[in-house]
């Protein structure tokens, strides 16, 4: 884990943790009855077989993956969401697949298939609070 | 072991009526769902006491809305409930309301769908379990990233996507009961306002007010209450499913449609490309494509080339939603499911006036919604049957 008091907030420490300050990991579960990799972690129950208790197993996921799609959005309802931005759907290396926004701010450079990881990237300000980070996705420079 | 609809005496739809589906308005809901009643009543030529049992497909008016509405027929006691599946509400109710009829609990019941979008967070966003996006994937975006996937795997372009508008909405040109009654040119849709990806405005589904109403009854009925046979269809086929994890994950929807389609034609003991009408739930128009791929009307990859050759207008191989759609009919969410039903009815009648596909006989109304949920039906004309 990052030092804390040497790096601004995460958005969501539940969801993703920074080690060292510089790699971001998802927090994600693995469940040791049928092998099923999930993202995020939850203590319900497997989705997939329905093991729970032990069989739940924590696990960070690195963040590498493939793009499998992508889509800019042009508008959005919620007045603190400002469009236009970019969400790309990634296949991760270790399992899952999930859909964040891109660092990227339009779909210029994005091509299906190219090869992306998670950083963590300065989140829109939401009224008052201090500046903190969100995991983003960007394309790995070939 | 579970039974299918056909495992038991024939349910048949009576009566259809219809509210316009319309932008949200003052207008209270009982005043929606009351027209659609009477309507569907006055098509069937029965009386309100008639009426034995109410299955009510709603997501958003509340807690406790039917009988505060249906009281104004005035009050016989029945049994009522709502029923509440997402944008499968009313597609639920149909389907508990035909297999009440079927099984024989009851001789005559209503299915109908009343709704009034509201703000109500899903339930989803309440579980505990959080996901990274913050809001910022809704399912316009949702859709764009699955269109995109298909045009790198297939080739497709946005035009292919665009078409499905302009076919949909000029089918609900010729619907007194659509949100939408504006034929559009494919530049027209091209030229609209992009929303997410390669997705515009009019390639969105209005979501607004309305109410469907649809009454199922047994054979028994038809014949104590005179109702005339021409007119009824019978329900051939009822199939409901939920997700699971797929191999493929992201077009979840698209999966559950392949294997609740695939039951519901297997029981009706047909094939899907014995279907003359389809009714799906295209709230973005990509849904269109997949889910006619997933159905097996087309193979993978062709949808957007026999669409493009007419074969799913009307007039064409089967005509997929007549009525004009999620997109052009509109998706008011509770009645949608029941309105689907109401076209389909109409076109195995031979009563759908300007959008009529000739020698109708086989029907199939498909809707999913957020969980995911999946609700098909497949209606079949009655000469064969009564």
């Amino acid at each position: 884990m990052g030092d804390a008091s040497s790096e601004p907030e995460l958005s969501h420490p539940d969801l993703y943790a920074s080690r060292d300050g510089a790699t971001v990991e998802l927090l994600g579960m693995r469940c040791a009855a049928c092998g099923y990799v999930a993202f995020p972690r939850q203590r319900y129950g497997c989705e997939k077989c329905g093991a729970t208790g032990a069989a739940l197993v924590d696990v960070a996921l690195a963040t590498g993956g493939t793009l499998v799609s992508y889509a800019t959005v042009h508008m959005h309802q919620a007045k603190n969401i400002a469009a236009p931005f970019v969400i790309g759907e990634v296949e991760l290396d270790a399992g899952p697949t999930l859909r964040a926004t891109m660092v990227e701010q339009n779909d210029a450079g994005l091509d299906v298939g190219a090869r992306v990881t998670g950083r963590l990237h300065p989140a829109p300000a939401v009224d008052g609070a201090g500046a903190k980070l969100e995991l983003r996705f960007a394309r790995v420079a070939s | 072991m579970s039974a299918p609809l056909s495992k038991f005496r024939p349910a048949y739809v009576v009566g259809i009526g219809l509210h316009r589906y319309q932008h949200i308005s003052e207008t209270p809901y009982p005043v929606l769902g009351l027209a659609a009643v009477r309507e569907a009543l006055a098509d069937a030529r029965i009386e309100w006491p008639a009426v034995e049992s109410v299955y009510h497909g709603t997501a958003l008016l509340g807690m406790a809305s039917t009988r505060v509405m249906l009281r104004h027929l005035g009050g016989t006691g029945i049994p009522m409930q709502q029923v509440e599946n997402a944008s499968a509400s009313g597609s639920t109710a149909f389907r508990l309301a035909a297999y009440e009829v079927a099984t024989g609990v009851a001789d005559v019941a209503l299915a109908l769908g009343v709704d009034k979008p509201s703000a109500r967070p899903l339930a989803g966003s309440q579980t505990g379990i959080r996901g990274i996006e913050g809001g910022r994937i809704v399912p316009f975006t949702h859709f764009a990233l699955l269109a995109q996937k298909y045009m790198d795997r297939h080739g497709a372009t946005p035009e292919d996507f665009a078409r499905v508008a302009v076919k949909n909405h000029g089918n609900g040109a010729h619907n007194k009961y659509a949100q939408r009654q504006q034929a559009r040119s494919l530049v027209d849709v091209l030229n609209d306002p992009p929303i997410s990806g390669p997705l515009t405005r009019l390639q969105c589904c209005p979501v607004g007010e309305g109410a469907a109403a649809v009454i199922v009854a047994s054979e028994d009925a038809i014949a104590r209450l005179g109702i005339d046979r021409r007119r009824c269809v019978r329900v051939l086929s009822s199939a409901q499913r939920t997700e699971v994890v797929y191999a493929e994950s992201s077009n979840f929807d698209a999966e559950l449609t392949r294997q609740t389609t695939a039951q519901a034609i297997a029981d009706a003991g047909i094939a899907p490309r014995d279907l003359d009408v389809i009714e799906l739930h295209d709230a973005f128009t990509v849904e269109e494509i997949f889910y006619l791929e997933a159905m097996g009307i087309a193979s993978p990859g062709e949808a957007p080339a026999m669409l493009k050759a007419g074969a799913f207008d009307i007039g064409g191989d089967v005509a997929v939603s007549p009525s004009g759609g999620l997109l052009a009919m509109g998706h008011p969410i509770g009645p949608t499911g029941v309105g689907q039903i109401a076209e389909i009815t109409r076109q195995l009648r031979g009563e759908a006036g300007a959008r009529q596909h000739e020698g109708a006989k086989l029907g199939l109304a498909h809707m999913v919604g957020v969980g995911a949920v999946c609700v098909v039906h497949v209606l079949g004309e009655t000469s064969s049957f009564l």
